[in-house]
């Protein structure tokens, strides 16, 4: 018994090492650093309010413009996994990706639901901060375009009020919807031309996610351009 | 030699949790099956070691466990006995695309509630420290992706427990 306890003992101490994401020669370091407005508060009841993070998502286009991948997506737009949202299907929280995306749900609209999610892979619990991602090439692609897709809920400004109502161009999924529409990112990646490459921010999405337009014009944008503080790719050469 | 061993078993774990840091409703959820065994020591101290099975929230995986506990049981009445203990336990993912483990630091407190001579009734309050981090690990045609991800645990649990006295 006494030597059953020992093993166990020191089972536990050397286990206390973590994995951590190592990048071999050849791959690809995404890192994505979080802005002042990465947090967001989130009226709950009685005043109270709880910190919430962003939807994002993260995917890969050819130089055409055709969708190839997602890399990760946030899970409750990944797996229909919204609380509180009284069913609305949250189009607007980021209309870029599923339109690029292009798989159309039964109700009609392009989000994933619980009937067809995006594989559990690719989603993860959104992150109270910036975090890193790695890539490694698999298939010979060498140039690509790197997209990412972020938006809060309820991030009204004077540009996209509450009060906006459906039909109207700054409506943005209502109460329970988006505020300031979804900010786009978006880079060409070649990796035989750079080792390093920071996304630019292109544009926001359609306000009520009901087209895949981009919007270039960013002066209605106030609060939700310090959601990201900066995205950076890193070409990793040992 | 008496309390000899004692055996713990279908430790019922109900996690009052926040599954992932975006949640916003805490769960009441049944979370875990452990079966335990554990041996009185010196100091009305009891050290035990528990195997058992924990469960993603959503069912989809089993995920292998395995505890190290000590108890400390100040003094016995006849239908109650205190018990405040230290936990470690270590859950290993069992998920393809995941590839780490959870090792965790618990404190919790409760009782026993005797039944018959040899056959009791445990319910236990935990709180646990620190945040779980899993290796995601996934291909597309195109790339192997890998992302580090942290999930914040609410801290508060309930361990139900049946116990068995061998005497």
């Amino acid at each position: 018994m006494k030597h059953l306890f020992v093993f166990i003992i020191l089972l536990f101490v050397l286990s206390c090492s973590s994995h951590e994401l190592a990048f071999d020669n050849g791959s690809i370091k995404v890192e994505i650093t979080e802005g002042s407005e990465w947090i967001h508060p989130y009226p709950l009841f009685l005043g109270i309010k709880k910190d919430n993070p962003p939807q994002f998502a993260l995917w890969v286009e050819d130089l055409d413009g055709n969708y190839l991948a997602t890399l990760l997506v946030t899970e409750k737009v990944g797996l229909n996994n919204w609380q509180a949202n009284g069913g609305n299907r949250r189009i607007e929280s980021l209309p870029t990706w599923t339109f690029s995306r292009n798989i159309k749900d039964n109700d009609g609209t392009y989000m994933p639901s619980n009937d067809n999610p995006v594989s559990d892979g690719i989603t993860t619990a959104t992150p109270k901060e910036g975090f890193t991602i790695g890539m490694e090439p698999i298939s010979g692609l060498r140039s690509f375009v790197l997209n990412f897709e972020v938006n809060h809920s309820i991030d009204f400004n004077k540009h996209y009020p509450e009060s906006a109502k459906p039909g109207d161009k700054n409506y943005s999924g209502g109460s329970d919807g988006s505020g300031q529409p979804a900010l786009l990112y978006s880079k060409v990646i070649d990796l035989d031309k750079s080792s390093t490459w920071e996304l630019d921010l292109i544009g926001h999405s359609s306000p009520d996610g009901s087209t895949n337009e981009i919007t270039k014009d960013l002066s209605s944008i106030t609060t939700a351009k310090k959601i990201i503080e900066s995205i950076k790719v890193f070409k990793v050469e040992q | 030699m008496k309390r000899l061993l004692v055996l713990l078993f279908l430790v019922m774990n109900f996690n009052l949790y926040s599954s992932v840091i975006s949640d916003t409703s805490l769960n009441l959820s049944y979370d875990s099956l452990t079966l335990s065994f554990s041996k009185d020591i010196p100091f009305k101290l009891n050290l035990g070691l528990g195997l058992g099975c924990h469960f993603s929230d959503d069912f989809k995986f089993n995920d292998p466990e395995l505890g190290l506990f000590i108890n400390y049981r100040p003094f016995s009445l006849k239908y109650f006995i205190p018990v405040a203990g230290l936990k470690f336990n270590y859950i290993y993912l069992n998920e393809p695309t995941f590839n780490n483990y959870l090792l965790g630091i618990n404190f919790y407190g409760g009782g026993e509630f005797p039944i018959f001579n040899n056959f009791g009734i445990g319910l236990n309050l935990g709180y646990r420290f620190g945040e779980t981090s899993y290796l995601h690990k996934t291909d597309n045609r195109y790339f192997r992706v890998k992302y580090k991800e942290t999930h914040q645990l609410f801290p508060l649990y309930l361990d139900l427990y049946f116990k068995y006295l061998f005497k």
